[in-house]
């Protein structure tokens, strides 16, 4: 299963060459409350980007995508949680955000198309972000005919992201299983036989614990999601999913020498973590963009990593 | 008109349904544990599809973080559908979104519904919320313990007013004055207040009833004819509604099943093309022509802002070639068929396949497989048509030269393009109109344009200029510019596979046509080919047009190196002789004509002209001019020229200048029309004394027929036959010619005696045929 790529090419994506641009279609996964929408709205939004940043640009071109942009909004000048997506049980209710991600180049071995030297990088994505009551039913109720539209949709995807709350241990055997399930259904779905690429994410990596490891994300997910980390471990062996891990934060961190957390808790427990930003005008996510550039290109960006 | 109902003052039935959530805690402290997906609590077993449509389309949709602690109201008229196929009816609704919590504290709109048929039932709803909270303390809020089943108990409210209360001191309000209207939060109003404003708002707009109450944000606030902000913050906020999308939009936006159509588009975008996406798409296509009344307008710019909407500006200009945004784009040029040109545009086609363009036809070729078999389902009517009107413009496009016929070709001729579904169609129609236009098919005079299949005005500028083409002189339309347009159609029309009509724009467009081509109509078309010693360029007739065959490089290179022998061995008698064994025997043309002519070789001296007709007396076969004879004609021509000048003019007092043309054409024996071109061509701008030299060069062939054609007549008369018209033959054919115009008199006196003609009189029908 998993032998043949995709139609976009041996990349999972399609390169232009001429515009060096590298296109991939996401979804976007994970238990409620895990961050997902706002993962999106940061992402969308790049607020306060460092000038050093090698991210030139990042632009929200339809309609679904610039109203992340006022989703963002209101988690700045309100300072509430976003509210939860809505669970469609027509997924083509989901909205699409369609972004552009211009990067300044970089020199790759292994991709000499991604070395432009001086050119610009663009990413293009269409994504989608579930509703976390869909991570929840393939769980629980796995025969409800609505998800079956779901994991059609999904089949179309080139790169899935998966979500999951660092701070959210309790869950760990919840998320083995869910995920699995996943993969499993999406197999049985797919007419051809779909190379995939799956970044998973660990969201709120602003919390402490988490971000002191944040330049190791596999270990840290190994360390804290054993069992997950094992059901990932034995899909990527089989094949048809490639698994790479990442570490974000959509909220980001306050301060350089003494930095804590741009979060204002709401509740955090083993089941994991509420927040809402704390400083507005200090808002820098970080993170998020390094998981994006792997499933566009298949290739780590070392400077996306070490935001 | 909106208070129709009043005298039916019976009780209203009120049915219900909520957001569906899994609820935890109890009734007075309780958390979602998540979306069930479906609406909860309902007494209804369907929920009205008009009314999920208006929720799905933002009627009821508060902004994100704006549900407040005080419920917000939102009360709308819901039209349905008068389609007799699915009727639906109208409905009275009233939305309550009241804030509610989630495990995590995320806060949010719940929304309970109750609604009543009718669109004249929403001041009685108003009027049963204010009871119910004049007798609970409260609204009706959204409660998940609150069990309700379909079928089941529900509210039920007789009103004790016959109508809902007058409130005209308000409507003169400034803020009144604008759609929507804007309440100040200061004024306090109630669900009945905020709805009798609304009505009147409706009636002065034409709009369903639509208004909010203590809202915060909306998530379309256009869309609303009476708004009461719920703070200070939010009447700023609604103020500043100036620039938001025009009302017209709103209302597009609402009429049309705007969210519904989104959604088509970006499914079969992001690659899921299913029977079911593209009967929407089509059904979409036609139902929004249907909303908007068919104002080609409005219904253009609808489509062009949901694709705007959907990011093909955005990829247009920043040139973002994301699979789905290629596919996106083509649902447009589809959709909007002036938008196609710039699609083709963007996505550089140069004959040579690029990522993008795979992508494109690839898509084509699914939408392809699955509109083919439905194309002829009443709902598919305007995708066909949008797919004709891209295709007729794609066409003109090759025509004004903003896109090449290679490009053309991708669209129209790629056997997985979904525009080539109509290219036959469009074939087809240019050779009906070509036929009018060269006269081929004749049409009434009370006629003038119906009978075209192109309409539009394009069209006419277009065949135009190719019935100009009969009548003007080869000089003229070498030096117009505006015909070279014409050859890209026939470049464009041969890689279609359609030879002989592309052989005709070639011929409009450079004055002659590629060989391969003529040989092939050739095939399939009525020609006349003629062989002559000088021109060797064929000739024939393809739907109505004379078209010349070029010659082959092989061909040409012969005629030079024939020359070359001519010069060099010029010992004049051994030219002469070689020219008389080569033509004389044919050789020549056996070496030059290909094969396709060969079929028609048995007639092809004789058939420049009209058959012998019946009546007349076979002459002894090859009255042939000698090569010196016909040397001396040419020497002599301008005094045929002016012979036939002078015949044509000296006849022209009872009879058209066309019809004296005809009859001598038919005197002499050839093809009535291609005298007439000759005449035009050759005989009078040399009578006058217009042409040159090499003009005249070009026309040798015209000029060897009419040469040979005097002879033969000179032999059938008794005239010493010389090829040239001098004034023997010159009395000969006056007298002929007057003989038949009589005639033709005679014969149309005598259609009021038919049997007085005895049949004997052979001058016009039969020599005519």
């Amino acid at each position: 299963m998993f032998k043949k790529l995709s139609m976009f090419g041996n990349s999972g994506s399609t390169q232009n060459a001429a515009n060096n641009q590298n296109n991939a279609v996401l979804r976007v996964i994970g238990d409620r409350a895990s961050g997902k929408t706002t993962y999106m709205a940061a992402l969308a939004s790049w607020p306060n980007a460092e000038p050093s940043s090698p991210v030139e640009s990042v632009t929200a071109f339809n309609d679904d995508g610039t109203a992340l942009i006022d989703k963002a909004e209101v988690l700045l000048k309100q300072g509430l949680p976003l509210e939860p997506s809505t669970k469609e049980t027509d997924v083509l209710n989901v909205p699409d955000y369609a972004i552009r991600i211009m990067l300044k180049g970089q020199f790759s071995w292994r991709n000499p198309k991604l070395s432009q030297g001086n050119q610009l990088v663009t990413l293009v994505i269409s994504c989608k972000d579930y509703s976390g009551e869909f991570f929840k039913d393939l769980q629980n109720s796995p025969n409800d005919p609505y998800l079956q539209s779901y994991l059609q949709d999904c089949s179309q995807a080139t790169g899935i992201m998966v979500l999951i709350d660092g701070m959210a241990l309790d869950r760990d055997p919840i998320y083995a299983n869910s995920i699995e399930k996943f993969f499993v259904a999406l197999d049985r779905i797919d007419l051809d036989e779909t190379q995939r690429r799956l970044a998973l994410v660990i969201s709120k990596c602003e919390q402490p614990e988490l971000w002191v490891k944040r330049h190791t994300p596999r270990e840290m997910f190994h360390q804290r999601f054993r069992n997950t980390y094992a059901r990932l471990d034995s899909l990527n062996k089989v094949g048809g999913v490639e698994v790479e891990y990442f570490a974000v934060s959509a909220l980001g961190m306050l301060g350089r020498n003494y930095p804590g957390p741009n979060a204002q808790l709401i509740s955090r427990d083993q089941g994991g973590v509420a927040a809402t930003l704390k400083d507005p005008l200090r808002w820098r996510p970080f993170g998020l963009i390094a998981p994006i550039y792997w499933l566009c290109t298949g290739e780590r960006h070392k400077k996306l990593d070490e935001e | 008109v909106v208070y129709q109902q009043l005298n039916n003052n019976g009780p209203i039935y009120i049915d219900e349904f909520s957001t569906g959530i899994t609820p935890e805690g109890t009734v007075d402290n309780w958390v979602s544990k998540g979306f069930t997906g479906r609406y909860m609590n309902s007494t209804l077993t369907d929920i009205p599809k008009v009314v999920l449509r208006a929720i799905n389309n933002y009627a009821f949709a508060v902004a994100e973080g704006s549900a407040t602690e005080r419920p917000a109201m939102i009360g709308r008229v819901i039209l349905g559908s008068t389609n007799p196929q699915v009727p639906e009816q109208d409905w009275s609704v009233i939305d309550l979104i009241s804030r509610g919590r989630d495990e995590f504290n995320r806060s949010f709109g719940f929304h309970r519904y109750f609604l009543c048929p009718g669109k004249d039932n929403l001041w009685k709803l108003a009027e049963w919320l204010e009871a119910y909270q004049r007798d609970q303390g409260h609204y009706p809020i959204f409660n998940p313990f609150k069990t309700r089943i379909p079928g089941g108990e529900r509210y039920t409210f007789q009103n004790l007013v016959q109508q809902p209360p007058a409130m005209t001191g308000l409507l003169q309000e400034p803020w009144m004055q604008n759609t929507p209207a804007i309440v100040p939060f200061s004024r306090d109003l109630r669900p009945t207040e905020i709805n009798h404003l609304a009505v009147q708002k409706a009636q002065l707009t034409g709009q369903p009833v639509a208004w909010a109450l203590n809202v915060e944000a909306l998530e379309k606030p256009e869309r609303f004819l009476v708004i009461k902000p719920g703070s200070d913050k939010a009447e700023r906020l609604l103020q500043q509604l100036g620039r938001t999308p025009t009302q017209a939009q709103a209302i597009a936006a609402t009429v049309t099943d705007e969210r519904g159509n989104k959604n088509t588009l970006q499914g079969l975008s992001s690659g899921r093309v299913t029977q079911e996406l593209v009967s929407d798409w089509a059904t979409a296509l036609s139902s929004v022509q249907q909303d908007l009344n068919n104002d080609a307008n409005q219904v253009s710019k609808y489509w062009e802002d949901l694709f705007t909407k959907l990011g093909a500006n955005n990829a247009l200009t920043t040139g973002i070639y994301s699979p789905s945004m290629v596919k996106l784009l083509m649902l447009r040029a589809v959709t909007l068929p002036h938008t196609l040109p710039k699609y083709l545009n963007w996505l550089n086609i140069s004959g040579k396949q690029n990522d993008a363009s795979q992508v494109a036809l690839d898509f084509q070729n699914q939408l392809r497989s699955l509109i083919l078999p439905a194309k002829n389902q009443p709902n598919f009517s305007v995708l066909i048509q949008n797919l004709r009107e891209g295709a007729k413009h794609t066409f003109l496009q090759v025509f004004n030269g903003s896109i090449s016929p290679e490009v053309a070709f991708w669209l129209l001729g790629e056997s997985r393009s979904l525009w080539s579904v109509e290219t036959p169609w469009l074939v087809n129609a240019i050779q009906n109109d070509l036929l009018i236009t060269t006269g081929a098919t004749p049409q009434s005079p009370t006629q003038t344009t119906q009978n075209y299949e192109l309409q539009e005005r394009e069209w006419q500028a277009f065949w135009s200029r190719v019935r100009d083409y009969n009548r003007m002189r080869k000089s003229d339309r070498q030096n117009d510019p505006y015909y070279q347009h014409y050859t890209p159609i026939g470049k464009l029309l041969a890689d279609l596979g359609y030879g002989s009509l592309a052989a005709c724009f070639y011929q409009i467009g450079q004055g002659i046509v590629p060989p391969d081509l003529y040989d092939a109509a050739l095939q399939t078309h009525q020609l006349y080919p003629m062989r002559t010693t000088r021109g060797m360029h064929q000739m024939g007739k393809i739907y109505g047009l004379f078209v010349y065959r070029d010659r082959t490089p092989a061909e040409k290179a012969f005629i030079v190196i024939f020359s070359l022998m001519k010069i060099t061995f010029i010992g004049a008698g051994i030219a002469g002789i070689a020219w008389l064994i080569f033509s004389g025997t044919g050789l020549i043309a056996d070496i030059i004509w290909p094969a396709p002519t060969r079929e028609s070789e048995n007639s092809s001296y004789q058939t420049g002209r009209q058959n012998p007709s019946s009546s007349e007396t076979p002459h002894p076969h090859n009255p042939t001019i000698s090569p010196e004879e016909k040397k001396n004609a040419i020497a002599q021509f301008s005094t045929t020229a002016s012979a036939i000048d002078s015949l044509i003019k000296n006849n022209t007092d009872t009879t058209s200048e066309d019809e004296v043309l005809q009859i001598l054409g038919r005197l002499l024996k050839l093809n009535e029309n291609l005298f007439v071109s000759t005449y035009n061509s050759v005989i009078k701008p040399y009578a006058e004394g217009e042409s040159d030299q090499s003009y005249l060069e070009t026309q040798e062939s015209n000029q060897d027929i009419l040469i040979e054609a005097i002879y033969e007549y000179q032999i059938n008369n008794n005239i010493p036959s010389n090829g040239v018209i001098g004034s023997q033959t010159f009395i000969r054919l006056e007298e002929d010619i007057r003989t038949i115009i009589r005639g033709d008199e005679e014969g149309q006196d005598e259609k009021a005696h038919p049997n007085s003609n005895d049949g004997s009189d052979d001058s016009s029908s039969s020599v005519l045929d």
